[in-house]
């Protein structure tokens, strides 16, 4: 087992920028990313919106894990190891959309980030970009 | 003997299930989309495309990190479609070619790639997310299922990638049976989808990267995965698996279609391609 020596939640560092998700986050994070997993099935899901502390304790998470779900601090979780391919289950049933904990995750509001990122409504297809193609 | 009539590129993400499911091409923010799939459909058709050799990667759909393998190929008769967390999705049954998969898994076991075999795989938006964009249903091909983790680092290099692809290129060439058969190489383009930068996108890169790998992929050959998180975002590292499909193809290429859209998380590029030598 490894534990990367956190003690408490508090413990996980943030820096600014992406996670890049290697064997050791895969391996921290293993137990969380099994509960998100389990979340992916509708039948877990109900079982974990009325009482995620008893969904926790029966699919036997650490306290520190325990302490992490809780947190609902889903840039620490990413931190720790969780992947943010089921990340969002999780998310999900505590409401919240994958616009909302991404930009949780930004510390912006979920409408803001919207506003700055509507799709374009055109493809980007310069007829320029042709001119190396064809002649 | 089989005839390879090309590559497709595409971009794969949850999104374009929900665009698909919904059914929302007449949504002004789909149509684009749902439009720059249309030539894709065409060329498949034109081409009759009898199979479908699939690079993409699973996103904890059907494999868990329990064992996560590295490179995996279907080669099923039939595949299932992943619950991905609403149900699986109603699309036709994928069918696979039970010959030609057995064949091309030899194929590139004997030829230095030690690949993972499945006779059943769960298949999620990685390959169902642009699939019905670019094909009717029922499905007119069968399809060769091939996972490349990208998710968990390491990951196969730029250059790994394109050797897969040079490999099965030649392994269709050499198969006796007479069909036609196209390679897809999947994921991508620029997206970054944890982190403070969440939601980074960067159109401009991925604009250029289309340039580049249309007309001087060699050139990133030997670039790290890490080159391609910094210009296009974490999540971005998947673009290795366009390099299978460049890989399959001459050095010259011929391009039948290309595209670039802006999705609210995802720059997501089409590009089709035919040999030109
Ligand atoms: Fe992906």
């Amino acid at each position: 087992m490894t534990d990367r020596h956190y003690k408490k939640v508090s413990d996980i560092k943030t820096p600014p920028g992406p996670v890049t998700f290697t064997m050791e986050h895969s391996q921290n994070g293993y137990r969380m990313n099994a509960i998100c997993y389990s979340l992916k099935q509708e039948k877990n899901r109900v079982k974990f919106k009325k009482d995620y502390e008893k969904y926790m304790a029966d699919f036997g998470l650490s306290e520190f894990e325990k302490e992490l779900v809780r947190s609902r601090d889903w840039l620490k979780m990413i931190h720790y190891g969780v992947s943010p391919y089921v990340i969002g289950k999780m998310a999900q049933c505590f409401g919240l959309s994958f616009i909302d904990w991404g930009s949780y995750m930004r510390g912006e509001a979920p409408q803001e980030f919207i506003d700055r990122n509507v799709p374009l409504l055109k493809n980007y297809n310069p007829e320029d970009n042709d001119k190396k193609g064809e002649e | 003997m089989a005839n390879f009539v090309g590559g497709i590129c595409t971009s794969h993400n949850g999104a374009l299930m929900h665009g698909w499911d919904k059914q929302l091409r007449d949504d002004p923010i789909w149509t684009p989309l749902f439009e720059g799939y249309d030539p894709v459909r065409k060329w498949i058709k034109d081409k009759k495309v009898d199979v479908l050799f699939f690079v993409f990667n699973d996103h904890i759909s059907n494999f868990f990190f329990d064992c996560y393998p590295t490179f995996a190929i279907g080669i099923a008769n039939e595949y299932e479609h992943a619950d991905e967390g609403s149900g699986p999705r109603d699309l036709a049954i994928p069918y696979g070619d039970v010959p030609f998969s057995r064949y091309m898994a030899d194929y590139l076991i004997r030829h230095e790639f030690d690949l993972t075999v499945c006779q059943e795989m769960k298949l999620d938006h990685g390959m169902m997310g642009p699939a019905p964009f670019m094909l009717d249903q029922p499905w007119p091909v069968k399809f060769v299922p091939f996972c490349v983790n990208v998710i968990q680092h390491p990951i196969p290099s730029v250059k790994r990638c394109w050797k897969l692809g040079q490999s099965v290129r030649k392994a269709i060439e050499e198969y006796p049976e007479d069909i036609n058969v196209a390679i897809v190489g999947t994921g991508g383009l620029s997206h970054e989808l944890q982190g403070t930068e969440f939601g980074r996108i960067e159109l401009d890169w991925d604009n250029e990267f289309m340039d580049k790998f249309e007309y001087d992929p060699v050139s990133m050959l030997d670039w790290d995965v890490k080159e391609f998180m910094d210009r296009g975002g974490a999540e971005s590292a998947e673009t290795v698996m366009w390099f299978a499909m460049r890989g399959a193809m001459t050095k010259k290429v011929k391009r039948i279609h290309r595209n670039l859209y802006r999705g609210m998380l995802t720059g997501m590029g089409i590009l089709v391609f035919e040999d030109d030598e």
